[in-house]
């Protein structure tokens, strides 16, 4: 399982695929401004990159990856 | 070298060397409609092939001429010299790009602009027929600077400054299509993986809603980035989402936006006033220490650090060769306004870059002259006249003539020509300097750019290595041997008539008996020598079949229809020179069948067919010919529209028509100017097809049918002699003359008693294993009067001309022999019933006739 949700932190592990998209996108529907953790990301889909960023989290360390880190700016701007 | 590309080049180079000589012939002459149709032709023919390569500036500016010729073919419009100019400009230019693809396989860099700029010229001549076609190459040349550059961070734009070292940057937008998750794109990957990547921003490309109301499967993320790689890097990259990404080329100092609070005060007024003559004195040292100074005492967050910032960045990155920059700083430091964007000047408006690489050849020269050693007045007085000449040419250039005053006063005073090479170096790229240096004058031929040996070489010394033993000789060398072949074959005839001289002359039966047995040794040979010749030309089918696979694929799917290539008899092997005249013909015929013949897939379901349709192309030998056959299952030739089509155009009369068959309409296609399709398709119908093949096919001394089903489908056949160069020929006693036939026309010879000829009204025949034979007396076709009868027998040649069988009554059949025949030039050129002339062992000279033409 690349992702958990836990105490309203989401955490993201190892390579995320497109099909987590869905999932993820579910699990976050049940969770208020979730707390993003994506320090064990390996790779991060585009969609979803997209599921975290419209549920308004708030990322706890700035990922890696400058374009990764590029999609969260609205994120961490607001 | 790809063995398709190794092809391309030189049939490239016959094609421009084609339509630059017609050109030339229609600025002479504007009437020759040939001309005009073979230009067009070769242009055609030029486009359709480079589309088998990744060089789609060669093939867009191909097309942009076809375009124009077609136009002046049509009669819309009369071709100028201003026209002919430049379709010769774009023709030399496709000949460059020709030479580049051979040494490099690619491009140069610069193809898509100066593509796009040559296309827009060629099609202002159609721009009110056309607009959107020259809409579309403004919007290709567009390179206005995009607003989004100004929203990276000061962070962001100072990195990617200071990556570019002052060069060239590309700016592009990624907007990804909505589903292109469900095509396994992963966007943010492909931006992370893309070259060079200095700075990357996303946005969302609308308001995202609540988190409910999103569909997780919908790709909304948009991206801008600045990227150290040139736009073809990125194009290449980027290749399959091509149509979702936006390029501009811009300059690094495009990224010097000074940003942050307006605060005013003295103490920056009295900068700039100081700045200013630091600049003006170009003392970079004291410049900086102002610079660090006031950077210490303003406020980090103030438009006026913001600028400092970008100050220090400029100097680092251009040293005191862009005083412009600094200047433009200054300002924004002095008034606490952000300053203008910059002017857009050296990006948006930059110079046709052939004029800049006149421009930089110019500048080299006159540096160089300057280095020479001399006298010091003579040294002011060349140093003047070097000064007025870049001051011309920066004007030509649309340039600041500014920069160039402090330069030179500097090499007035001290003699020190550094600061204007720098200058020179940043006016017109860095190859002026790199050239300089090395010494090197370049002549003629524009400048490489700097980069480029670099990347030329390791591919040179790989293709050193591991050579396979293979020779590779030029085509011309073995055809001078193959003409000697031929020359040595009618030179061994020679001997045959030696022989009969010393028995029939000089009485010598032994003698006679000694030059055969030499003969025949010389004949042995001769024939291994030719076959050997032979064999060197030789090559499989399979190497000129080997483009269709790529182009039925490309064809089908630009059609939108489904279609399987079949190939058999691949190893077919034949003369080279006979394949190539084969190459352009069945490109046409096999864009024929996928564009006219074969229906489309919901066509065929209707029509009971299965989806796939089917083109086959199968080569075979037939005794000397090689046949190679096209044939699809497609819906077949409409010979009702080609019949009224045919009488629309006047090719035949109503009469005429209704007299002929189904065959004989459908092979009406082959005729100039003939096509059913009315609207042109990107692909074939311009009515030069198969107008196209008959020509070539006929000129390689071949034949080209058309069979066709009404809804099963259509071929064509082409039949071509497996060699061009020696003929087998038999000569005929005619009243006492030699004549010379060529033997693939001949089926038998037979003696036929006289009276087995009959006379039927004023026509004779004879009746051969069943077979009613009609009879022609040679000589008197010839018009030689009748022949001498000699006994009871007739020799008869049975001949086989346009499919019927005849019998020609000659005198009697003399030796037969292997000849190279040269087609009659000069005043002979004209004369009917001969298709040329070969020389006998004797010295005589043996006209060959054209029995077609006779009969």
């Amino acid at each position: 399982m690349p992702f958990r949700v836990e105490d309203g932190i989401v955490c993201l592990e190892g390579h995320c695929s497109v099909e987590e998209a869905p999932d993820l996108f579910q699990a976050l529907l049940a969770v208020e401004a979730p707390t993003i953790d994506l320090d064990k990301a390996e790779s991060v889909h585009t969609a979803v990159a997209q599921v975290l960023i419209a549920s308004r989290g708030k990322l706890q360390n700035p990922p890696a990856d400058p374009v990764l880190a590029a999609c969260f700016a609205p994120l961490t701007e607001a | 070298m790809n063995p398709l590309l190794a092809q391309f080049i030189p049939e490239a180079r016959e094609l421009l060397d084609r339509a630059s000589n017609g050109v030339l012939a229609l600025e002479r002459g504007p009437e020759a409609r040939d001309v005009i149709n073979d230009v067009f032709r070769a242009v055609h023919t030029l486009k359709g092939t480079s589309g088998l390569f990744d060089i789609a500036p060669l093939m867009r500016l191909a097309h942009a001429a076809e375009d124009l010729l077609d136009e002046v073919r049509g009669g819309e419009l009369d071709l100028n010299s201003e026209m002919v100019d430049n379709l010769l400009t774009s023709l030399d230019l496709i000949g460059q790009w020709i030479g580049e693809l051979e040494g490099r396989e690619r491009l140069p860099d610069d193809a898509e602009a100066k593509a796009a700029e040559r296309a827009q010229s060629l099609r202002a001549w159609l721009a009110a027929k056309r607009p959107t076609a020259s809409a579309e190459a403004l919007r290709e040349s567009n390179v206005a600077l995009p607003a989004w550059i100004s929203e990276f961070s000061e962070a962001d734009r100072l990195a990617a400054f200071k990556a570019a070292a002052g060069g060239k940057l590309t700016a592009w937008t990624f907007d990804p299509e909505e589903d292109c998750f469900f095509r396994g794109d992963d966007p943010i990957g492909a931006v992370r993986n893309s070259p060079a990547l200095l700075a990357v921003r996303a946005r969302p490309n609308r308001a995202i809603g609540a988190l409910d109301s999103l569909d997780p499967l919908q790709c909304w993320l948009r991206f801008q980035a600045i990227s150290g790689a040139s736009r073809r890097a990125i194009e290449e990259h980027m290749r399959y989402v091509a149509d979702r990404i936006e390029i501009v080329e811009i300059d690094a100092a495009d990224l010097v936006l000074p940003v942050g609070a307006q605060v005013r005060g003295p103490v920056f007024r009295d900068f700039a006033e100081l700045a200013r003559h630091q600049l003006a004195t170009g003392d970079l040292a004291q410049l900086s220490r102002s610079i660090a100074t006031l950077l210490n005492m303003a406020a980090p967050t103030s438009l006026q650090a913001s600028a400092l910032r970008w100050c220090v960045a400029c100097l680092d990155a251009y040293g005191l060769s862009r005083p412009q920059e600094i200047e433009r700083l200054i300002v924004a430091i002095e008034t606490g306004a952000a300053p203008e964007r910059r002017p857009a000047e050296p990006n948006a408006a930059e110079p046709p870059s052939e004029m800049l690489n006149d421009a930089r050849r110019v500048a080299l020269e006159q540096l160089e002259a300057l280095r020479s050693p001399c006298g010091p007045e003579i040294a002011a007085g060349r140093l003047e006249s070097v000064a007025t000449i870049l001051r011309a040419e920066l004007a030509a250039l649309g340039r600041s003539t500014a920069l160039l005053g402090p330069v030179l006063a500097t090499a007035r005073r001290d003699g020190d020509l550094e600061p204007l090479k720098t200058l020179l170096s940043t006016l017109f790229g860095p190859e002026a300097e790199s050239k300089a240096s090395a010494g090197q004058a370049p002549k003629g031929a524009p400048p490489l750019t700097a980069s480029e040996p670099a990347r030329v070489a390791p591919e040179t010394s790989a293709e050193s290595v591991g050579l396979p033993r293979v020779l590779r000789v030029d085509q011309g060398k073995i055809d001078v041997i193959m003409n000697l072949v031929a020359e040595l074959i009618v030179a061994k005839n020679g001997l045959n008539y030696l022989a009969d001289l010393a028995e029939n002359k000089h009485g010598s039966r032994a003698m006679a008996r000694e030059i055969k047995d030499a003969y025949a040794v010389f004949d042995r040979i001769t024939q291994g020598l030719q076959l050997g010749v032979m064999s060197v030309r030789m090559t499989p089918v399979s190497q000129m079949l080997q483009r269709f696979p790529r182009l039925v694929r490309d064809l089908s799917r630009a059609l939108g229809k489904k279609v399987e290539l079949a190939v058999e008899g691949e190893d077919t092997e034949a003369d080279k020179n006979v394949l190539e005249s084969l190459a352009d013909p069945l490109i046409h015929i096999v864009r024929n069948s996928l564009d006219h013949g074969l229906e489309t897939p919901s066509e065929r379901l209707a029509a009971g067919k299965p989806e796939h349709g089917v083109v086959r192309i199968s080569a075979r030998h037939e005794s000397d010919f090689v046949v190679i056959e096209v044939s699809d299952d497609g819906r077949g030739v409409d010979t009702a529209r080609v019949r009224a089509k045919a009488i629309k155009v006047g090719v035949i009369t109503a009469e005429r028509a209704e007299q002929m068959s189904e065959q004989e309409i459908a092979n009406l296609i082959f005729l100039p100017g003939f096509s059913t399709k009315d609207e042109v398709s990107d692909l074939s119908g311009r009515g030069v097809g198969m107008d196209v093949v008959r020509s070539t096919v006929v000129k390689a001394g071949g034949e080209v049918a058309l069979r066709t089903r009404p809804g099963q489908g259509s071929s064509v056949v082409i039949r071509l002699p497996l060699t061009m160069a020696v003929t087998r020929i038999v000569t005929v006693d005619c009243n006492g003359r030699l004549f010379g036939i060529p033997m693939d026309l001949i089926v038998e010879t037979v003696r036929m008693p006289q009276t087995s000829i009959r006379r039927i009204k004023n026509a004779e025949a004879f009746v051969l294993r069943d077979m009613i034979i009609p009879v022609a007396r040679l000589a008197e076709r010839l018009g030689l009067g009748a022949g001498a009868r000699m006994g009871e027998d007739e020799a008869v040649m049975v001949v086989r001309v346009g499919g019927e069988r005849i019998g020609v009554v000659v005198d009697g059949f003399r030796e037969r022999l292997e000849a190279v025949v040269k087609p009659l030039s000069g005043i002979l050129e004209h004369l009917t019933g001969f298709s040329g002339a070969t020389l006998l062992g004797d010295g005589q000279v043996l006209l060959i006739l054209d029995l077609p033409e006779l009969l």
